[in-house]
């Protein structure tokens, strides 16, 4: 008599409310999804002070949203701008609203300097002075100035600024790069002809929280909406992180919910057209549960949240998981007595399958990208709990009263019968054809590291951002310099003699522009320097010469000399907590772990490697090139994770060697080889490139491919069974699969892709594994 | 982003004379398609291609107890702009042209602003060129016209009807005969620019190479 053995359903079901207990209390202390990209992408640096800054950056960067309005009459655009100003400025969410400029505020600008003008000097003049101590070319300059038709723009400072010191210093200041300037308080440009004019937000919070994210997009749409309608012909976009990573969590979602779905979906319809039963279906759903439940469960405890590609990549691992239940149903088929124990027979095929999948699995653990991780962590844990599911709850409740429909077996038998019939040679011919497809097809296979391919960007917003872009020639926020030193003032000084060469690479067209801190504010040593030459030069006898020449008052010469004495330089404190600031604060980052730094944005770099000399030239100059780094990162692990394929392929073939003697080995084997390079083959043919993800999918194409042929080589009496089982296996996978090779995040597309075409190579080859054992 | 910091506005105190010369011409404005004798003189100044002169400019700062007095070449010509080339008692340059602005320093060094990249410099560029082409249509456009005529002597005060030009100048009053021959310009700060064109003439009628060169940005 069978008797239902009691150990196994109860351990399973100890196991099964500890993982819901677990579950239940991260729900309790709140849930994380991650939906941010950058999370998954391995730390470029070595240099953590590098990194940090970089993160800071990116992090500020990725708050900025910009709003650009258009329209061909000027008085139309400027009630429409005002009123998406007040509109975003209420709503709440961002801080940092920069539209219309008040007088106010373009007043506050000079009166930020003007204390300190006796500190302040034009490159120009400076080095003027410094070649030649006399006090005639200052007095000269500021006398041609009055001549001047545009003197009525500074006379009446001429009181306190009788040397007209901060005009001059002002008009040196480098203009701001791009089309962008100030006109009716506005920054704006003329773009084909019609008026545009900028508003500027800052995201109070990471763009990467979904709450944010769905606000943010939401008042978007509320404002275009309402901005168009009430004004007609207004041109309105909007860019910025938040609208990247709010379309790209939307997508996620929908196609986990998509994947998901199907993928159950398609297990249901196969269960029922094959086992035409109640209970092999709902039994047959309970390893699922419990993967994706374990899965889950551990990934939060690990990671402490789970990212939503990873939720993506396992709802592939749906197909897999119910290998183990086919497994053991299609056995049930094979004898035709309910009581027969089934465990037995499949345990050492899915034990061996169990562990080369997870064996393919980790080998993910190997590249540095904590989203492999994950995705890895995430499936070797949901197939262990498949498996155990099967192993421990079974042979409780998979054996119903009746036998199941037996119907399924006749087309496994004929497959059968078919694959045992084929000659030799035939087999030989087809594999050699196979072979002819792989050795003609890898040498065209193309690769693309470039980690910008991975960017899914709608393409609403991608012209968005193009269309702003252009208009108001933002620098290149991935490309920068960063420089240290032990105090600000060393930073300072650090960035002014590195402007000086970025400068001249303007003037060789090697660079359009350059934004740094030292653009705004000069350093204290050239602030001292300054007062230094203004010192040697201005005395009573040379002040009253000029007051005199001019017609001044002769008690300004008094008034200025204190001012002269007194005058102090402008810190950096005070600079960053003025308004006047606002749009450089960002590069001042401030206190690092060995002193601080600020960072130089670059924009229109001719060689994007030239900035790496800079490092050797100037001390404590650093260059970053997230885009660049990141590529050559995966070219890197690329190659390594070639070799580390390869190896095993190796690994696992000895493994086989072991088991199943030496011809036995290669049978079992060769299917996965095949699979794996006729992807490649595949790739190459169809004139896709290929990357790290697309061979750390071949990982999984071995990992999978490998039960198949395992089935096949162990199962000695019940091959119609393993027939049966590897059929509805692979077309389960290949349906998880398939979807996910459907999605539009390039990730997930080239992992469903190339296993698509790798397991559809691996079933159609497996069967040639029971030959082994027959010779 | 930088603001243009020269171009930033400042307000000051408005013109006020203890006794003004040019209180009669101001007392009433016209309609520049009405007035006949205003459309005439806009007409002989638009016959004009090229106008050369030689110019004494005293430029009366608040601040300062003597006038500026400083004396050079001016050259308007229609199509390309107006070029003050000064010689005592500095050597400068400075050339408007609808393109923008060029002002060239006695050391040398040039300070140019394009249109295309100040949108307000236009305007500016647009009134001053009307000043001496005569187009009393866009001056009416800016301005409020206001127009006198004692025998031969015609005179034109201008008052700004935007803020943007009213925060630098507060008026401008144009003189002359045959050709104009005075410029005042009172800034909206109280300071006076005074110009007399001197040798006023039309020969030749078209601009030599150098000359042509000016306009160029």
């Amino acid at each position: 008599m069978y008797s239902k053995p009691r150990r196994g359903p109860l351990i399973w079901a100890v196991l099964m409310l500890v993982l819901i207990g677990m579950l239940g209390s991260s729900i309790h202390r709140g849930l994380t999804i991650d939906n941010n990209i950058l999370s998954l992408l391995p730390p470029t640096e070595q240099d953590p002070v590098v990194a940090e800054a970089t993160e800071q950056f990116a992090r500020l960067m990725s708050r900025k949203t910009l709003f650009l309005l258009g329209h061909q009459d000027t008085q139309v655009l400027y009630q429409a701008a005002a009123e998406a100003e007040t509109v975003v400025r209420d709503a709440g969410l961002f801080h940092g609203v920069t539209g219309k400029v008040a007088q106010a505020q373009q007043q506050a600008f000079y009166d930020l300097y003007f204390p300190h003008r006796y500190h302040l000097l034009s490159a120009e003049m400076r080095t003027t002075l410094q070649a030649d101590a006399k006090a005639q070319p200052l007095f000269q300059a500021a006398e041609e100035a009055l001549y001047s038709p545009l003197s009525g723009l500074f006379t009446n400072q001429l009181e306190s600024d009788p040397l007209l010191l901060l005009p001059n210093f002002l008009q040196s200041l480098p203009k701001p790069p791009g089309r962008l300037a100030l006109q009716d308080g506005w920054l704006g440009a003329d773009v084909a002809g019609r008026r545009h004019v900028l508003i500027s937000a800052d995201l109070r919070d990471d763009a990467f929280s979904r709450a944010h994210q769905i606000q943010a997009e939401a008042l978007i749409t509320k404002l275009k909406t309402q901005l168009t309608t009430r004004y007609q012909d207004l041109q309105f976009h909007a860019t910025g992180m938040v609208r990247y990573t709010a379309a790209g969590a939307r997508i996620a979602e929908r196609e986990v919910t998509v994947i998901g779905q199907g993928s159950i979906l398609g297990v249901i319809v196969l269960f029922w057209l094959v086992f035409r039963g109640p209970r092999p279906l709902l039994v047959g759903l309970l390893p699922i549960v419990t993967g994706l439940l374990a899965a889950a469960v551990v990934c939060i405890a690990v990671f402490g949240k789970i990212h939503l590609i990873t939720m993506g990549f396992g709802a592939g691992l749906i197909g897999i998981c119910i290998d183990y239940s086919l497994h053991y149903f299609a056995e049930i088929l094979v004898h035709d007595d309910v009581e027969t124990p089934v465990l037995p027979k499949i345990l050492p095929a899915i034990t061996m399958g169990v562990l080369t999948s997870i064996m393919g699995y980790l080998g993910l653990f190997t590249a540095p990208f904590p989203g492999l991780h994950q995705m890895a962590l995430f499936s070797s844990v949901g197939l262990a709990a498949a498996f155990l599911t099967v192993v421990l709850l079974y042979p409780s409740v998979a054996h119903g009263k009746r036998m199941p429909s037996r119907k399924a077996l006749g087309p496994a038998r004929r497959y059968l019968h078919f694959w045992q019939g084929l000659s030799p040679r035939f087999l030989l011919v087809a594999f050699s054809a196979v072979i002819l497809f792989i050795i003609t097809g890898l040498p065209r296979l193309t690769v693309d590291d470039d980690v910008r391919s991975l960017q899914s960007t709608p393409e609403h917003l991608r012209s968005q951002e193009l269309f702003i872009r252009q208009a108001a020639d933002m620098p290149d926020a991935s490309r920068f310099l960063l420089v240290e030193g032990s105090s600000p003032a060393e930073v300072l000084s650090r960035e002014e003699q590195l402007a000086q060469t970025l400068e001249t690479w303007v003037a060789e067209g090697k660079l359009s522009f350059f934004q740094g801190i030292t653009r705004l504010l000069p350093s204290p040593t050239t602030q001292r320097e300054n007062h230094r030459l203004l010192r040697n030069i201005l005395n009573r006898e040379t002040v009253t010469g000029y007051v005199n020449h001019l017609g001044f008052d002769p008690q300004i010469t008094t008034g200025l000399l204190q001012n002269l004495a007194q005058s102090k330089p402008l810190d950096l404190q005070s600079w960053l907590a003025h308004d006047a600031s606002a749009a450089l604060r960002t590069l001042w980052v401030g206190r690092t772990a060995r002193g601080y730094a600020s960072l130089v944005m670059l924009g229109g770099l001719t060689d994007v490697n030239a900035p790496t000399q800079l490092e050797q030239a100037f001390t404590g100059v650093h260059y970053v090139d997230r885009v660049s780094d990141i590529s050559q990162l995966m070219t890197r692990y690329r190659q390594h994770a070639g070799r580390l394929v390869a190896l095993s392929y190796l690994v696992i073939f000895l493994l086989l060697v072991w088991r199943y003697g030496l011809k036995g080995g290669v049978l079992v084997t060769l299917p996965p080889v095949l699979a794996a390079l006729s992807s490649l083959a595949a790739f190459a043919w169809l004139g896709l490139p290929v990357n790290l993800f697309h061979i750390l999918a071949l990982l999984l194409v071995l990992g999978i491919g490998i039960d198949y042929t395992i089935f096949f080589a162990e199962n000695q009496g019940s091959h119609v069974g393993t027939t049966l089982a590897v059929m509805m296996s692979a077309t389960t996978t290949l349906l998880s699969f398939g979807l996910l090779a459907l999605s539009e995040t390039a990730l997930l597309r080239g992992f469903g892709l190339t296993i698509l075409f790798g397991i559809t190579t691996a079933w159609l080859c497996a069967p040639v594994a029971m030959r082994g054992k027959r010779l | 982003m930088i603001m243009p910091m020269f171009l930033l506005l400042i307000t000051g105190l408005p013109a006020s004379g203890p006794q003004d010369p040019f209180g009669p011409l101001f007392q009433q404005a016209v309609v520049v398609s009405d007035h006949a004798p205003l459309l005439a003189v806009g007409e002989r100044l638009q016959q004009v291609s090229v106008l050369r002169a030689a110019f004494t400019q005293e430029k009366k700062i608040k601040v300062l107890r003597r006038p500026l007095i400083s004396k050079g070449a001016f050259l308007f010509a229609t199509d390309h702009g107006v070029s003050w080339r000064t010689t005592t008692p500095f050597d400068t340059h400075f050339v408007i042209t609808p393109d923008g602005i060029r002002q060239k320093s006695s050391t040398g060094k040039a300070m140019v602003i394009k249109s295309e990249q100040q949108p307000v410099i236009s305007g500016f560029t647009k009134v001053f060129l009307s000043l001496f082409s005569g187009n009393t249509q866009l001056l009416e456009n800016r301005f409020k016209v206001f127009f006198n005529q004692a025998d031969d002597t015609w005179q034109i005060g201008l008052k700004p009807k935007s803020k943007v030009i009213g925060r630098l100048i507060d008026r401008i009053v144009l003189e002359g005969e045959d050709h104009m021959h005075t410029l005042h310009i009172t800034e909206h700060s109280g300071d006076t620019t005074m110009i007399r064109f001197e040798s006023v003439t039309e020969q030749p009628k078209t601009l030599s190479e150098e000359e042509r060169g000016y306009f160029v940005f």
